[in-house]
């Protein structure tokens, strides 16, 4: 049959922005592909969520309701979205890089025996062959290996956040089809018997952001102040995270967010390559960094040798935010 | 409130004697050490602990916050070897894991890369790119850098300094550049013992190999750990902190300071670190070389010299957090106190925990090394 | 109870270089490490050992000169390390990759729990668990955080994009665990002479899987490399502010309210 399937994620009820991006992405290679575009989407009561992808470009959307199906699990998510595969044979399977995503991602290429691309920065239709064609990032980010699937349909790749633009409602709207699914309890192997969402704001889709990192020692108040006077998003780099001194969400880089921002300012951050990945489609860069020879001032537009925790301050005083 | 019974481990208070080599029989528990440590560390019921064998009492958390800094020790009436109890204490908790966790991931480092401070050892001699300094080969004198001066961009403009200085003197040395690998203070610290003989032995045999007459130290602490612990592993040329060695070079009228950036003259205070001095016995040297400078006008802060008040830096302090007021922001407020606008030290760990403490206390007060003011920085603001 | 970990053995990555030239990677001189997730991997098996006992087997993917840092895993209290080794396995995608890992577990059934770290530090795909899970047939929970035996049940906290969770699973089951949750114990040094010189590892070759060559490494992977390059950057200003602390932040302050 052909067409780019998505797998769209939601938890609790909100449609992951992760997957709304790799929705947009599937939208635009089906029109360069001229093929359909499908929608999957599991969960317990999505019915309105699955309008909302058909409203945002997908054709068709495959909507599995069940109780059983209202957490992810990955050895039911991955039984559901094989059997949506296998009913409609789609040439192409996007998925968002969320840490769910990738789960079934993992377990749905080797049910389906095919290949997969992980953490794509880019999406590209191969001319000629019509093949798809995904960048993945390699050695920490520093490299860029071009992958294609060379066995196995449908092509699959998981998408990075951040990287893509979110669908826009189209105007017209796709169709939503139930579909009936034959798991049965035993068939979900492991149960969520506690859970706490704590969202923040999207930092990819942030305009500005001011990103922390081991240079601002412990003192991430500063940065955060930073963030409030500038109408800022706050992010972190990688190891503050490690060192749960910030949560995963907050993370830039090749494991966390891409940013799109008009202003990002990087502080304490040296500029290893699986961070400096995440500003490629930032405007402009203002970094402060108590080392001259930092890696991260080959990234930046407007550099600051200094130290983070005495820059900051002066900075945000002469912002007008008085004593931080 | 009831009344417990304790039964003492009496195999426990048998390990703990020997090692510590008969300083439990000395304590007769007069508390002077407690009232004198600068971390508020419990210092006379850990040693109550050790003499009875009670082991909660002596294998606390707080054994981690001594920073060895010896201050109890100049006030003990009955000269107990109260950092050898310490150890003692850490490597017994040690062996039974119960060690912070940012102490543990310092020796993966260690043994990995070479450094107990963050950093990658193909990346340690970056300091000294452009310098044109020796590196690897034979020299009349080693310059040894240890973690932190190579790794940390604050100390490095230390390590830059002294370069000048000695480049400047004419002296001829080398680093080990890559090779360089830490000397294992950290290890020793922790009581890492299968570690610690693998590095020392690998040290010696670097030293060797350049075939230098003695070894120069930034840090007070490499010179610690060179002197009492590395002989037991194998034979180590005389180690000279580089205050010692500069002060020989000033004596024989090898050195000129340069003229301080300002016309008129600066008021500098000299801050005493635990390592140097209470270890080390060096007090003169480091002043004499700031007097040298021309324009430097010296003032002493209260508890100086045997006394001085510790940064919180050694025994691994630079890896355990530590609540509330550290000693380093009073020792800060004293520099002021003095009247200086310039605190010298030669402690790489002292710097970086004076400056700490001056911005927390908001300060005005400009923490330097001897090294900078020596190569002409003093005076400069942010050097 | 029998925990089995699986260990990537990673190039140090600032060791690694890209040559522009020929657009390959250069590996000679690079040194390897135990990639930091899977150590995390280990302690949390550790852990469990400690708290009831067990037996925890390190298994590996690589060539012989992978072996001193399975015997590192020995000394840190793993109680046998298996490599699985042969020519062939090389050039393997993570589909490839995973098959051959799952086979090596599966010769150590029965097991109860398979732990790997979250993602390895040079392809960071995050995808081997999730496949080495579905080759074997067992549940997947992954980003763990802290693993719990209690009692039938396996209880993992695990962080998610937004939030965390605790999730039950029965074993046998495969678990991925976070980078930095836990701090892995340093190795025994006596303990490490002893697997240095008497341990005896165990190898599997492409025939002790049951595998032929179309299989596994290149020639059984799903996904080709087409191309490499070096990860495009736009160009920056790279502007250095300079001047004192004032003139300085009020630059920064005008680029900042543009």
């Amino acid at each position: 049959m052909g067409g780019i399937f998505v797998f769209v994620e939601q938890t609790d009820g909100v449609l992951e922005d992760s997957s709304l991006e790799v929705l947009g992405k599937g939208k635009e290679i089906s029109h360069q592909l001229g093929v359909q575009l499908v929608g999957g989407i599991l969960g317990e009561g999505v019915g309105e969520l699955a309008e909302e992808c058909a409203r945002r470009g997908a054709n068709v959307v495959l909507a599995a309701d069940s109780p059983l199906l209202r957490n992810f699990a990955a050895d039911a998510y991955t039984e559901v979205v094989a059997s949506m595969v296998k009913s409609c044979d789609p040439d192409i399977l996007l998925i968002g890089a969320t840490h769910n995503g990738t789960a079934l991602a993992g377990m749905l290429a080797v049910r389906l025996g095919t290949g997969l691309m992980a953490h794509v920065v880019d999406l590209e239709i191969e001319p000629g062959t019509n093949m798809l064609l995904g960048s993945v990032p390699a050695f920490g980010g520093s490299i860029v290996a071009v992958c294609k699937v060379k066995k196995g349909r449908p092509q699959m790749a998981t998408v990075r956040t951040g990287v893509f633009a979110t669908a826009e409602a189209t105007g017209q709207s796709g169709n939503v089809e139930q579909f009936a699914i034959s798991l049965k309890e035993e068939d979900v192997r492991s149960k969520v018997v506690e859970r706490k969402i704590e969202r923040g704001t999207s930092v990819s889709k942030a305009e500005r952001v001011v990103v922390a990192g081991l240079g601002c020692k412990d003192q991430l108040s500063l940065p955060m102040k930073l963030a409030e006077v500038t109408h800022s998003t706050f992010g972190v780099s990688r190891p503050l995270a490690d060192k749960g001194m910030a949560p995963k969400n907050l993370v830039i880089g090749s494991t966390g967010s891409s940013l799109n921002a008009k202003l990002v300012v990087v502080v304490g951050v040296s500029g290893a390559a699986h961070f400096t990945s995440g500003l490629r489609n930032v405007e402009t860069v203002v970094a402060v960094n108590s080392d001259p020879g930092a890696e991260i001032f080959k990234h930046a537009d407007y550099c600051v040798v200094g130290d983070a925790t005495k820059v900051v301050p002066k900075l945000i005083a002469e912002l007008g935010g008085g004593r931080a | 409130m009831g009344m417990s019974t304790q039964v003492p481990d009496l195999e426990f208070r048998r390990v703990i004697a020997q090692s510590a080599n008969g300083a439990l029989l000395s304590c007769y528990q007069c508390g002077t050490c407690t009232a004198l440590c600068p971390l508020n560390v419990p210092v006379r019921s850990i040693i109550r602990g050790a003499q009875l064998g009670i082991k909660d009492m002596a294998v606390t958390d707080a054994l981690w916050l001594c920073a060895t800094c010896r201050q109890c020790e100049v006030g003990c009436p009955r000269g107990v070897d109260i950092t050898g109890v310490i150890h003692a204490l850490r490597e017994l908790s040690y062996k039974e894991r119960k060690v912070p966790g940012k102490l543990e991931s310092a020796l993966w480092r260690v043994y990995e890369e070479g450094t107990a401070w963050e950093g990658r050892k193909s990346e340690r001699a970056r300091w000294a790119e452009g310098l044109g300094v020796k590196t690897g080969v034979t020299a009349k004198h080693l310059l040894y850098l240890d973690d932190a001066a190579s790794f940390d961009p604050r100390l490095q403009r230390i390590s830059k300094s002294l370069v000048k200085i000695l480049n400047a003197a004419g002296v001829d040395f080398t680093i080990l550049g890559e090779k360089e690998k830490s000397s294992g203070d950290e290890v020793y610290q922790i009581g890492e013992e299968g570690l610690m003989e693998e590095l020392a032995q690998s040290n010696i045999q670097s030293f060797k190999s350049v075939g230098a007459e003695d070894i120069i130290t930034i840090s007070p602490h490499s010179n610690g750990v060179f002197r009492d612990v590395y002989p037991k592993y194998g034979e180590v040329p005389p180690v000279f902190h580089y205050t010692e060695f500069l002060s020989q070079l000033l004596d024989q009228g090898l050195l000129k300071p340069s003229h301080t950036a300002r016309g008129e003259g600066i008021a500098v205070t000299y801050h005493d670190p635990c390592y140097l001095g209470r270890y080390g016995g060096i007090y003169e040297e480091p002043r004499k070389l700031l007097e040298s400078v021309p324009g430097v006008k010296l003032t002493e802060m209260d508890d100086n010299k045997c006394n001085a008040l510790c940064c919180g830096g050694g025994g691994g302090g630079m890896f355990v957090e530590s609540e509330g007021l550290r000693p380093s922001h009073r020792r800060v407020s004293q520099a002021a106190e003095s009247g200086a606008e310039v605190m010298a030290t030669a402690c790489p760990f002292c710097v970086l925990n004076f400056e700490d403490g001056v911005k927390t206390m908001g300060s005005s007060v400009q923490v330097m090394d001897v090294a900078e003011i020596l190569a002409g920085q003093v005076g400069n603001g942010d050097a | 109870m029998k925990l089995v970990v699986c260990m990537k053995i990673t190039p140090k990555l600032e060791q690694v270089k890209f040559d522009e030239q020929k657009k390959t990677i250069v590996r000679e001189g690079v040194e390897n490490e135990i990639n930091d997730a899977d150590k995390n991997a280990l302690e949390a098996a550790l852990k469990i050992k400690d708290a009831q006992g067990g037996l925890v087997v390190v298994l590996s993917m690589g060539p012989p000169s992978f072996e001193p840092f399975l015997r590192l895993a020995v000394a840190m209290g793993a109680d046998d390390a298996i490599l699985l080794s042969d020519r062939a396995f090389a050039g393997a995608d993570t589909y490839a990759t995973s098959r051959v890992i799952a086979a090596g577990i599966a010769k150590l059934k029965p097991f109860d729990i398979v732990l790997c770290g979250e993602a390895s530090i040079d392809g960071s795909t995050e995808q081997v668990p999730p496949s080495v899970a579905e080759w074997l047939g067992v549940p997947y929970v992954s980003y763990v955080s802290e693993l719990e035996v209690a009692g039938e049940k396996l209880r993992a906290r695990r962080e998610i994009t937004d939030g965390r969770e605790v999730v039950e699973t029965t074993p046998p089951a495969l678990v991925s665990v976070q980078l930095g949750c836990n701090s892995p114990r340093f190795p025994d040094f006596r303990r490490k002479r002893w697997a240095d010189k008497e341990f005896k590892l165990t190898t599997f070759n492409l025939q002790d899987l049951g595998f032929s060559i179309g299989d596994v490494g290149l020639e059984g992977s799903r996904t080709e490399v087409t191309g490499l390059s070096k990860m495009r950057s736009p160009e920056r200003r790279k502007e250095f502010i300079q001047g004192t602390d004032e003139e300085i932040v009020r630059r920064l302050g005008q680029v900042i309210r543009r």
